[in-house]
C-alpha cells in the first residue's frame, strides 16, 4: 500500500490534515498504531462530515472524535494551529524520522535507526547507501518519482498493459488491480496487483512459476524496470510506461504483484482494495456475526471461539453474504 | 472403521416433537432432528456415546443448517463448559443455499485429517453439535444424521467406509469399492467392478472449492476396475453384499417420523379405497404407449413387480402397508431390529398405542401395553409375524401369531379384515377383467375372505403360468415387462414379495388385479379420485421418509421424462434382480452409450452394493457392453449414485430392450437407464428425478463435457 495517501478535499481539511498528520507521527516516531488508527479514524469520518466544523464539540458527536481531538480541534479553530504539531516539526528527531519514512523501504525501524545514526537527510542517505539494502537503494534512487502520485488516467494505461500481458501469457490468470485505485481514487501511490490461477490453491504447493512468469513478461516487455524484492508469491518492483513524446520523462512506479492462491483471491482483493479503514469497519462486523475475516479467508467461528473451516469464496460478494452485509461496490468502500 | 454407537440424547437446545433429536441415534434410518422453531439463530445437541471412544471420523448429514461444529466432552466432567472442539465449525450451506433453501441435505464425511488432530486423539463419551443457520429465519434446521466411527482396526483398513477413501467430485464423492465386491457377481452375463482405492482421499470432505475434475476421478475409477467373470448363479451371490457394515442395519428408512405423526395420511385412505399398491401409473401415463414386443430372457423370471413400467413400487416395501403396530416388551437391540424389520415392509409404528394402531407386537403377554391393548380390543400379535413375513416376504395372515389364542378365528377374521378391506371394492371388477380380459379368472375371489385364501394358494407357482395373461393386459404402456417379471419371480421368495404389496400372500394373481384394478380406476374412479394416494406412488413407501423431496415439494414423483434421452423405467427391486426397460419414442435413435443410474438412500459405503448388469438385446449383447460403475455418494443425505456406463462396440439402434440388474440389496434404490445418442449430450438441465437433477447438476456435466468425459471411462 502506498505510504502517501491522496490528500482529500473537503470542508475540514484543515483538521483532517493535521490529524493525518498526527497520525502518521504517531505511527512512524511512536510507534503507537493504535493512536495512529484513531487518529485515521477521527480524520475519515471528520472528511465526510458535509459541513464546516465550528468547535471541537460539534465533532466529538461523531464516532471516533472524542475528547481529546475534540480539544485539539477547538485549539486548532481558535488559534489556527496546534502546539503538539509544532512542536513535532521543530522536533529534529521525529521530523527526520517521519521524512525518512517517506524512501520506499525505510520503515519507522529503519527511520529510528538512520536518524539515531545521524543519518536524517536525502544527501545523508546517499552518503551511506552501504548502509542501505537493495530495496532502500532503489527507493532512494527513484525518491522523487515514488512521491509522485499517479493519476488515473495512467493507471488505467498501466492496467491494460498488465493484464494484457498477463492474458498472453495464459488466458485463465485473474488479476485484479487493487487499492484505492479500485476504489475509484482519482490518483494513486503505487500499483498493486493481485494474481491468481486455478492451477493454484492452498492446498497446493507453491507455484513461483506462476509469478514469475508474469513478472518476466512485463520485463520483456520494459514495463518492470527494477526489482525490489521477489519471492515465490509476492513481487515488489518499479515500472514505467513507455515514453512516448520524448519530452518528458515519465516517472518511475512503484508496482507490487501478488501471487494468491484461487480460493483466497476474493478475500485478498477485499482486502487489497480496502479502504483499511473500510476493513476493520468490516471484520468488526464479521465478528459480531461471529466470523474471523483476513486477508485470506473468512471462517465461521464456532461456539468456544474456535475458528472453523475457511468458508468457500467465490467472489467478494460471497463475503458479504456470509456476515449479511450489503454488497458495497469498491467505490463505496472508503470505509 | 466400527460406527460408535450413541447411547441417548443427553440434551437438545431445541427439538421439533416430530423431528427430535432422538432420530440422531439412528442414523441409518434417516430420520432428522430439527430445531422446535423456524429461524433459531443456534441449536445444538449432545449426545452420549456408549462409552468412552475415540473419534476417527465423522459423517454428517445435514438438514438446512448453515454451519455445524462438533465438540467433545467427557460426562465425568460436570461442566457444562469443557467442551474441545472436534471439528471446526464447517460449513454446509452457502448464504444463497439458505436463501433459497436449497441443498439442505449436503452430506459431509470428515476423515482424522479434518479433526482436531489433539482432541481427536483423546477418548470422550460425549459430543455435542452445534447447528446455525443465521441465512434464514423460515428454516427449522437440524441434522439428517450424524455417525462417529472409531479409528479402523488393522484388518479394516480396506474398508471402504473409510472416509478418506472417497474422492470429492463436484458435490459427490467416488468411493472406491470394496475389493470384495469381486466376490458377488452374479451371472455370467454381467459385469462387475471391483476397484481400489481412489487417490486423493482427503479431500473427500472438502469444500467445493477444489476438487478433482470429473474427469480425473472417472479416468481413476475406470482405471481401477477391471470387469470379472461372472458366477453364473446370478442371485446366490447377494447376500454377501450386506454384512460388512457391523453399523447398518438393513433397514430401510421408509419411515420417517414424519408419516407416523401425520394422521392424514395412507393410513386412514387405506380401508376404503382400492389398493393403492398397484403399479398404476397415472405418472407413467406420460411415457411410452407403444410397447415394442415384449422380450422375455428365457431363463430368467424377473419379480412380477415390473410387470408395469410405471410401478416403481416395490412391493416388498409396501407388504404392511396399512399396518400401524406398536412394540412392547422388547428390548434393544432386538426391538430396534424388529422395528426396522416392520417398518421396512411399510408398516408404521407408534410408541404408544394410539386410535389408529392396529397392531400391538408382544414379547410376552403381561406387559402394560399387551393389557391395555387387550382391553381396546387391538390385534396382539407375536413377533414372528413380522419375522416370518419379512423373512418370506410376504403378508401372512396374523391370525397363527396371535397372542392369547394362537388358533383363534377371530382374530384372523380381524386381520383378514385389514388386510382385505382394500381388495373389496375392487374385487368386483377384478373379476370381470379376469374374465373379460384373459386366461385366468379363476383366482379371483368374489368376497374379501374368499379371495384371500386363493390368492395365498395361487401364490408362486401360478405366476409362472401365467405369463401370457399379463402381457394380454396391456393396460399397463410396458405390457412386456410384466410378463418377464413373473417369469423371474420363481427363481427366488422375491417374487413374492413384491406381488404382495399390502396384500397378504396374494399369489399371482395379484398382478392381473392390480391391472383390473387399475382399469376399473380408470373407468369408474377416473378423475374422481382425489390426488394419488400416496401408495400409489411408486415410490411411495421410500420417498415418504424421504426428507429432501418433501422440502422441495416434490414428493414421490416418477422419474420424469428425459428430454432428448430415452424413456426408462425404473422400479425398485427387492434383493436380487431388477430389469429395466428402455423403450422410448426415440426407437430410431442411435446411440453407443448408455447411462443407468441408480440411487439410493444407502450408501454403498455402507452396504456394499454391486450391481451387475446386462443387456439382452441383440443390439446391446453383453459382449458388446460393457458397464461401468461410479459409485458416487451424494448429497442430499445418504442418496448414492451409482451409474453404469454402457457402451456399444458399434451405433446401433435402441430397440427396448432390458437391462437387468443384480443388486444384493434393491431395497428404496431407483434407477433409470439412458440412452445418449453420440450426438445428443446429457445436459445438466435433464429433467431426472428431483434428486437425481440435482445430482446431474452437481456433477457438472456441462453439456460439452459429458460425453467426452464419460466416453473417457469407457
Amino acid at each position: 500500500m502506498s505510504k502517501r495517501k491522496a490528500p482529500q478535499e473537503n470542508p475540514n481539511e484543515g483538521i483532517t490534515d493535521f490529524l493525518t498528520e498526527l497520525a502518521n507521527y504517531e505511527r512512524n516516531v511512536n510507534r503507537a498504531i493504535h493512536k495512529y488508527n484513531a487518529y485515521r479514524k477521527a480524520a475519515s469520518v471528520i472528511s465526510k462530515y458535509p459541513s464546516k466544523i465550528k468547535s471541537g464539540a460539534e465533532a466529538k458527536k461523531l464516532d471516533g472524535v472524542g475528547a481529546k481531538i475534540a480539544e485539539k480541534i477547538d485549539e486548532f479553530l481558535s488559534t489556527g494551529k496546534l502546539r503538539k504539531i509544532e512542536k513535532i516539526r521543530q522536533d529534529d528527531t521525529s521530523s527526520s524520522i517521519n521524512f525518512l519514512t517517506r524512501v520506499s523501504g525505510i520503515g519507522p525501524a529503519a527511520a529510528r535507526k538512520f536518524v539515531d545514526e545521524g543519518i536524517k537527510t536525502l544527501e545523508d542517505l546517499k552518503k551511506n547507501e552501504h548502509k542501505l539494502n537493495h530495496h532502500q537503494r532503489i527507493g532512494l534512487k527513484y525518491f522523487e518519482d515514488f512521491e509522485k502520485r499517479i493519476p488515473r488516467e495512467e493507471m488505467l494505461e498501466m492496467q491494460e498493459i498488465v493484464l494484457n500481458e498477463v492474458k498472453k501469457v495464459d488466458p485463465k490468470y485473474i488479476a485484479t488491480v487493487c487499492g484505492s485505485f479500485r476504489r475509484g481514487a482519482e490518483s494513486s501511490g503505487d500499483m498493486d496487483i493481485l494474481l491468481t490461477h486455478p492451477n493454484f490453491t492452498s492446498e497446493s504447493s507453491k507455484q513461483p512459476k506462476l509469478l514469475h512468469q508474469v513478472v518476466a513478461q512485463l520485463e520483456n516487455i520494459d514495463f518492470i524496470t527494477d526489482t525490489l524484492s521477489k519471492g515465490d508469491t509476492k513481487f515488489m518492483g518499479v515500472c514505467r510506461l513507455a515514453n512516448k513524446d520524448e519530452k518528458a520523462d515519465v516517472p518511475f512506479r512503484r508496482i507490487d504483484i501478488r501471487l494468491i492462491p484461487k480460493d483466497q483471491y476474493y478475500c485478498g482483493v477485499l482486502y487489497f482494495t480496502g479502504s483499511d479503514i473500510f476493513n476493520k469497519n468490516m471484520r468488526t462486523h464479521a465478528l459480531e456475526k461471529g466470523f474471523t475475516l483476513n486477508e485470506y479467508t473468512i471462517r465461521p467461528l464456532g461456539v468456544t471461539g474456535v475458528a472453523g473451516e475457511p468458508l468457500p469464496v467465490d467472489s467478494e460478494k460471497d463475503i458479504f453474504d456470509y456476515i449479511q452485509w450489503k454488497y458495497r461496490e469498491p467505490k463505496e468502500r472508503s470505509e | 472403521m466400527p460406527e460408535i454407537a450413541i447411547r441417548h440424547v443427553v440434551s437438545a437446545s431445541s427439538s421439533d416433537p416430530t423431528h427430535c433429536a432422538e432420530n440422531l441415534l439412528k442414523a441409518d434410518t434417516y430420520r432428522k432432528w430439527k430445531a422446535a422453531q423456524a429461524g433459531e439463530k443456534q441449536v445444538s445437541v449432545i449426545l452420549q456415546f456408549e462409552k468412552e471412544e475415540q473419534i476417527h471420523s465423522i459423517d454428517i448429514g445435514n438438514e438446512g443448517s448453515a454451519f455445524v461444529e462438533v465438540l467433545v466432552g467427557s460426562s465425568a466432567s460436570s461442566s457444562e463448559q469443557n467442551y474441545e472442539v472436534l471439528l471446526v465449525t464447517s460449513s454446509f450451506m452457502s448464504p444463497s443455499e439458505s436463501k433459497s433453501g436449497t441443498n439442505l441435505n449436503r452430506v459431509r464425511m470428515f476423515g482424522s485429517d479434518k479433526l482436531v488432530k489433539a482432541t481427536a486423539e483423546k477418548k470422550w463419551d460425549r459430543v455435542k453439535i452445534v447447528c446455525t443457520q443465521p441465512y434464514s429465519k423460515s428454516l427449522a434446521y437440524g441434522l439428517s444424521f450424524v455417525r462417529f466411527h472409531s479409528p479402523p482396526e488393522n484388518n479394516e483398513i480396506n474398508s471402504k467406509t473409510s472416509s478418506p477413501k472417497v474422492t470429492k467430485l463436484g458435490q459427490f464423492k467416488v468411493k472406491d469399492e470394496d475389493s470384495d465386491s469381486a466376490s458377488l457377481k452374479p451371472g455370467a452375463l454381467f459385469f462387475s467392478r471391483a476397484s481400489k482405492p481412489l487417490v486423493s482421499p482427503s479431500k473427500a470432505s472438502q469444500n467445493n472449492q477444489q476438487v478433482p475434475s470429473y474427469a480425473t476421478a472417472s479416468l481413476q475409477t475406470s482405471m481401477t476396475s477391471s470387469p470379472e467373470p461372472a458366477p453364473s448363479a446370478a442371485e446366490k451371490p447377494t447376500v454377501k453384499a450386506s454384512p460388512k457394515e457391523p453399523t447398518p442395519v438393513k433397514r430401510k428408512f421408509e419411515f420417517s417420523k414424519e408419516n407416523t405423526s401425520l394422521p392424514s395420511t395412507p393410513k386412514k385412505t387405506d380401508p376404503d379405497t382400492p389398493r393403492p399398491a398397484l403399479p398404476p401409473s397415472k405418472k407413467h401415463k406420460a411415457s411410452p404407449s407403444a410397447p415394442p414386443p415384449p422380450k422375455t430372457p428365457p431363463s430368467k423370471k424377473p419379480p412380477q413387480a415390473q410387470s408395469s413400467e410405471g410401478s416403481a413400487e416395490g412391493p416388498f416395501q409396501h407388504l404392511l402397508q396399512g399396518t400401524v403396530f406398536v412394540l412392547s416388551g422388547f428390548q434393544n437391540p432386538f426391538r430396534s431390529d424388529l422395528r426396522d424389520k416392520a417398518l421396512e415392509m411399510g408398516a408404521k409404528y407408534r410408541p404408544d398405542w394410539t386410535p389408529d394402531s392396529t397392531h400391538l407386537i408382544c414379547a410376552f403377554a403381561n406387559t402394560p401395553k399387551y393389557s391395555q391393548v387387550k382391553g381396546l380390543g387391538g390385534i396382539i400379535v407375536r413377533k414372528e409375524w413380522i419375522l416370518d413375513c419379512y423373512r418370506t416376504r410376504r403378508r401372512l395372515p396374523c391370525k397363527r401369531y396371535l397372542m392369547d389364542s394362537p388358533d383363534s378365528s377371530s382374530s384372523e377374521e380381524e386381520s383378514e379384515e385389514e388386510t382385505s378391506a382394500r381388495h373389496r371394492k375392487p374385487l368386483p371388477h377384478r373379476q370381470r377383467a379376469d374374465l373379460s380380459s384373459s386366461n385366468h379368472k379363476p383366482k379371483t375371489p368374489s368376497s374379501p375372505k374368499a379371495a384371500r385364501p386363493m390368492q395365498k394358494k395361487a401364490s408362486s407357482g401360478e405366476e409362472e403360468e401365467e405369463p401370457g395373461t399379463s402381457q394380454n393386459s396391456n393396460i399397463h404402456n410396458n405390457s412386456r415387462v410384466p410378463e418377464a417379471d413373473s417369469a423371474a419371480s420363481s427363481d427366488d421368495e422375491e417374487p413374492s414379495g413384491f406381488r404382495d404389496n399390502g396384500e397378504e400372500g396374494s399369489g399371482d394373481t395379484d398382478d392381473e388385479l392390480r391391472r383390473v384394478e387399475e382399469e376399473h380406476r380408470k373407468k369408474q374412479q377416473g378423475g374422481r379420485r382425489a390426488a394419488p394416494e400416496p401408495e400409489d406412488d411408486p415410490y411411495g413407501g421410500s420417498t415418504d421418509e424421504n426428507t429432501d423431496v418433501e422440502e422441495k415439494g416434490e414428493p414421490d414423483q416418477p422419474i420424469p421424462e428425459l428430454p432428448g434421452a430415452w424413456r426408462y423405467s425404473a422400479r425398485p427391486g427387492v434383493y436380487v434382480h431388477w430389469e429395466f426397460y428402455t423403450e422410448s419414442d426415440h426407437c430410431e435413435c442411435e446411440a453407443r452409450y448408455l447411462l443407468l443410474f441408480i440411487t439410493s438412500r444407502r450408501s454403498w459405503g455402507v452396504f456394499p452394493i454391486t450391481c451387475f448388469l446386462g443387456c439382452r438385446e441383440s443390439n446391446w449383447p453383453p459382449s458388446a457392453c460393457k458397464a461401468e460403475a461410479l459409485s458416487l455418494s451424494y448429497d442430499p443425505v445418504g442418496y448414492t449414485c451409482m451409474i453404469f456406463i454402457l457402451t456399444s462396440k458399434k451405433q446401433s439402434v435402441l430397440e427396448p430392450e432390458n437391462f437387468r440388474l443384480h443388486l444384493p440389496w434393491g431395497e428404496n434404490l431407483r434407477a433409470g437407464v439412458v440412452g445418449v445418442p453420440d450426438s445428443t449430450l446429457i445436459y445438466p438441465g435433464s429433467r431426472l428425478q428431483s434428486t437425481m437433477e440435482a445430482q446431474w447438476m452437481t456433477l457438472g456435466l456441462s453439456p460439452t463435457l459429458s460425453l467426452t468425459h464419460l466416453t473417457g471411462l469407457l
